[in-house]
């Protein structure tokens, strides 16, 4: 299915935010500083665009919230992967490296004639 | 607590803000922690978010349509939950939800049943345009208290000086032959009608026209138009009818019109033609039988018009002493016409089937409650699952609800059949019985009698069951047991108080009807036949008629198995003759001032008529054959005559100046009585006696007779051999044969399907008492089970063990008897006017049904109590 830029866009986010639930339950600020660290700031991903993707994911059921404490005792929202969120993670990213794949062979093509 | 895991609008607000505040916060502190000043990271932070109010409205936007979402998915699998538990519930218990939907279905069913009728006789509106103008006019007679049709005269006034209506017209029976095929005369009956007539009604003809101003004056004008039976039945429904000719009574009669489907004033008929009024007939003042319907004119009101008859009156009686002094013009609605004689008798029967109704309710909430005592484990375990007090209430609810429609379809179901088959069996029970269907207004009413089951059904359990606090439900015992309990007492004694009311109802209704049938009629209904024909085309004079009449009786009298036949003008049960109820005198009396006349019945008799009826002779001698035209004119009285005339003498060999051919007021024939009969009810059993003469039909050769015959043999049986007496005297001529016990019968139809449906709602509201009862016993003795063991096992006596559980269901019946009595007493007094002879405080009544019901009670309670005893001791002692 031919996907315009700004869902590529929005569908990258979105799986980074997947991602970054893979192995505990986070608040939105620990999302972001997540993704900050693994990608050393180079994606300039806007926390405004990262909550709107986290509430989006919650309503489509790919996550879940509850109000817990932080690290430094106060009440915050924490987000978990869902099953299904899982499950979406998977499948986008197989999605996301095939593409990466074939934009890197193209890159990558060497000119060898004869 | 029971809490709905929904968020509010400002919930919603709070905790974007508190999660958007959390993040700012939490970017500062590391920024300040990098070396920052406050102010300086928290600007950062705000920077580095990018849109912060644009992120702040997208994710409240986001939440609302999640929220909304959520609740709608939510409720609905919250319900299709416990509809699905609710329905697993009902078909764990399978005994419960039989007994439970035959239960509702019984009160469905004949709740369905009998609105229906009420709905068909009563609350439909009738088939004519504005059918509440359309008023029936009587001429009430107040010297004897009864409402009659008026006579031809009175009409003609009546209709000449009123001016509340838009039209006013009269319809006068009539019969005609149809001599199509003339070796086959078909006997039609026939409405003549007044100009108007079909104008005042209002429903237009189902093809043609009405007669035309000219028909209605030219008594020559053979026009004719057919009623829709006979349309239908005789011509196909084909329109072309309409324009041809049919032969009545031997002249040819143009069809002009066809009457509509749902024309049924003064009831269905074969043939309408018009009816020529003369200034002749308004002579005609003594004669009743015009029946006269009026529509109101538009803005004139019921009571207007009431006072204007009453004007109308007072100047008739005025200007006519000797004929109208006793006359009043009395407006009736159509409606109550029709209806009146029954209304009373379905809304009876509507309440006590609503009584019924409540008693099945009453008896499946303390199913539902008995069996939820049982299975408050199954509730305590679900309320520690998390389910709160509401949801718990909400399945039990439901739990009723899905009996109540599957009871609901299964009554109605029931009602659609049952219905045409009830009316098939009392045909004549009811008037506008053609009304009468399951349609849309009583699905929709039995719809609401359902919601109100399931309510009635659900709420005592469910209330009882869930009550106290959120512990106790999880405990699963104490205090809950006790108001279930309680609870299941009070709908017992509801159930035999009602029941109780019922009992009373019917055994009034029932000791009324056997008053009325054990009455003397004075005459002998069994194994007579009615026979009525009509000598109009075949002689032009009553003395011609008179002598066809007489060969006819005597032809009849030769078929073999007629014992004895006799003729009279108006002949009791009959439908058709025309009574005559003149003023008499003695002799030397002046006559009274009008109003205070004498009044008897006078019957035209033939020599053999009494005897062919069965009347009784109490004195002196029936009419006979000696009693010949132009011999001594003589007279046979009743007894009632007799007592009221001469009280304490011989009546035998007085005189009485009463009524003679010529029929003029005023003039007389001098009589003398040669016999004291016994009273006869001309309209059937419970009618008060009244005055009677028979006088010989030779000196006053009366035109118009019905004949009765007295034979062994079954009256179909007879039919061709009197056909043939008949013909033999006047070829194929026309006439109806009919049983006088079915006659009587039909009297009594409205009485015996009141009785019969009250007897049937009393019979059903005993069992369920009695099925409560029971019920409740046996629930109390299954929880007692220990403490009867224990009783047993220190001794008790097996019947001592029998009187302790009988007296508990004893004294719940006592209570309702009690609380029935008082109700019955005040309730039984809406049917003192549909009771003969019977008061509503009848004591063997309301004794008689108190003393069956609490041995209902005992036989009930009997039955558990006798299984308590039969447990072992050492087994109820290990229970629980």
């Amino acid at each position: 299915m031919p996907r315009s830029p700004l869902d590529l866009l929005q569908g990258t986010v979105s799986m980074l935010v997947l991602k970054a639930l893979t192995w505990k339950p986070q608040h939105g600020y620990g999302i972001s500083q997540w993704i900050r660290t693994r990608t050393e700031g180079a994606l300039g991903l806007e926390d405004a665009a990262l909550y709107q993707a986290l509430h989006r994911l919650e309503r489509r059921g790919w996550v879940s919230s509850e109000w817990g404490q932080s690290e430094n005792n106060r009440r915050a929202k924490f987000y978990r992967l869902t099953a299904a969120g899982r499950a979406q993670l998977r499948e986008e990213s197989a999605t996301w490296r095939e593409y990466a794949a074939a934009v890197f062979r193209v890159l990558d093509a060497r000119h060898v004639e004869g | 607590m029971f809490r709905w895991p929904w968020k509010s609008r400002e919930t919603i607000h709070a905790e974007v803000d508190e999660e958007l505040g959390y993040h700012l916060d939490r970017r500062a502190e590391d920024l300040v922690a990098e070396g920052m000043t406050r102010e300086a990271a928290d600007r950062t932070a705000r920077a580095e978010f990018g849109d912060l109010d644009a992120a702040r409205r997208g994710l409240i936007r986001t939440d609302l349509g999640a929220e909304r979402a959520g609740r709608r998915r939510l409720s609905w699998d919250d319900w299709r939950l416990d509809l699905r538990a609710a329905w697993r519930g009902i078909l764990h218990r399978p005994a419960l939800a039989v007994a439970a939907v035959a239960t509702l279905a019984l009160g469905t069913g004949l709740g369905t049943a009998v609105f229906s009728v009420v709905h068909g006789v009563l609350l439909r509106p009738l088939p004519y345009p504005d059918p509440e103008r359309l008023i029936t006019v009587w001429q009430h007679d107040v010297q004897k208290d009864l409402a009659e049709y008026p006579a031809p005269g009175t009409f003609m006034d009546w209709r000449e000086r009123s001016r509340s209506f838009d039209r006013m017209a009269a319809a006068i029976p009539y019969g005609h032959d149809l001599l199509d095929d003339p070796s086959r005369p078909v006997g039609l009956s026939a409405w003549q009608v007044t100009e108007g007539f079909f104008e005042a009604l209002g429903i237009p003809l189902a093809a043609g026209r009405t007669f035309t101003a000219d028909e209605y004056h030219d008594a020559r004008a053979a026009v004719v138009v057919l009623g829709h039976a006979l349309w239908r039945s005789r011509y196909g429904a084909d329109s072309s009818i309409v324009g041809r000719r049919i032969n009545l009574d031997g002249t040819p009669h143009l069809v002009i019109g066809v009457a509509a489907a749902t024309l049924d004033f003064p009831d269905r008929t074969d043939v309408y033609t018009p009816q020529v009024l003369s200034e002749d007939q308004r002579a005609l003042r003594r004669q009743t039988y015009w029946r006269v319907i009026g529509r109101l004119a538009n803005g004139v009101t019921l009571d207007q018009a009431h006072e204007e008859a009453s004007r109308i009156s007072a100047d008739l009686a005025r200007e006519r002493p000797q004929t109208d002094a006793a006359f009043r013009m009395t407006l009736v609605p159509l409606k109550e016409h029709l209806t009146g004689g029954v209304s009373l008798a379905l809304y009876v029967l509507l309440g006590a089937v609503g009584l019924l109704f409540a008693i099945a309710c009453a008896n499946v909430a303390s199913l539902l409650l008995a069996h939820g005592l049982a299975r408050r484990r199954e509730l305590a375990v679900r309320a520690a699952l998390g389910a709160g007090r509401g949801r718990l209430a909400r399945l039990m609810l439901l739990e009723s609800a899905l009996l109540a429609v599957l009871g609901g379809i299964v009554g109605v179901a029931v009602a659609y059949a049952g219905v045409p088959a009830l009316l098939r069996l009392a045909p004549t029970a009811l008037p506008r019985a053609e009304h009468i269907r399951v349609d849309l207004p009583v699905l929709a009413a039995a719809l609401g009698a359902t919601i109100l089951t399931a309510l009635l059904c659900g709420f005592i359990p469910a209330r009882s069951l869930t009550r106290g606090d959120d512990g106790h439900l999880l405990r699963g015992g104490g205090s809950r047991t006790a108001t279930g309990r309680r609870s299941g007492r009070a709908l017992v004694i509801a159930e035999v108080a009602i029941a109780l009311v019922l009992l009373v109802g019917a055994g009034l209704l029932g000791r009324s009807m056997r008053r009325l049938v054990s009455e003397d009629l004075g005459y002998d209904h069994r194994n007579r036949a009615l026979l009525t024909l009509h000598f109009w085309d075949r002689s032009p004079t009553a003395e011609g008629r008179a002598v066809l009449l007489s060969e006819v009786l005597r032809r009849i009298g030769e078929v073999p198995g007629v014992t004895a036949v006799g003729a009279a003008n108006a002949l009791p049960l009959s439908r058709e003759g025309s009574e005559m109820d003149p003023s008499f005198r003695l002799p030397g009396e002046p006559p009274a001032e009008p109003g205070r006349e004498r009044i008897a019945r006078l019957t035209i008799a033939t020599p053999d008529y009494l005897r062919a009826m069965g009347t009784r002779l109490a004195r002196g001698r029936f009419l006979s054959e000696a009693d010949r035209a132009g011999g001594l004119p003589v007279a046979v009285v009743n007894e009632t005559l007799a007592r009221t005339t001469w009280p304490g003498e011989d009546p035998v060999g007085k005189q009485i100046l009463t009524l003679g051919p010529t029929r003029a007021p005023g003039s007389g024939v001098l009589r003398e009585v040669v016999g004291v009969v016994g009273d006869s009810r001309q309209r059937g059993l419970g009618e008060p006696a009244q005055a009677e003469v028979y006088v010989p039909h030779a000196h006053w050769p009366f035109g118009s007779m019905t004949i009765v015959a007295h034979s062994a043999l079954p009256v179909e049986s007879l039919r061709q051999s009197v056909e043939a007496a008949v013909w033999s005297v006047a070829p194929a001529l026309t006439f109806s044969l009919e049983r006088m016990e079915t006659l009587l019968s039909e009297t009594l139809a409205t009485r015996r399907l009141v009785l019969a449906l009250m007897m049937v709602f009393a019979g059903c509201a005993g069992l369920l008492a009695a099925v409560g009862i029971g019920g409740l016993v046996s629930l109390g003795v299954s929880q007692r089970t220990r403490e009867l063991g224990i009783r047993m096992a220190l001794g008790a006596e097996r019947p001592a063990v029998i009187r302790l559980i009988l007296s508990q269901g004893l004294s719940l019946a006592g209570v309702g008897v009690v609380a029935g009595l008082v109700g019955a007493l005040a309730l039984t007094r809406w049917l003192g006017a549909l009771l003969y002879q019977t008061p509503t405080t009848d004591l063997v009544t309301y004794a008689g049904a108190g003393g069956l019901l609490l041995a209902t009670a005992v036989v009930a309670a009997w039955l558990p109590a006798r299984k308590a005893t039969l447990v072992d001791p050492v087994t109820a002692l290990r229970s629980e």
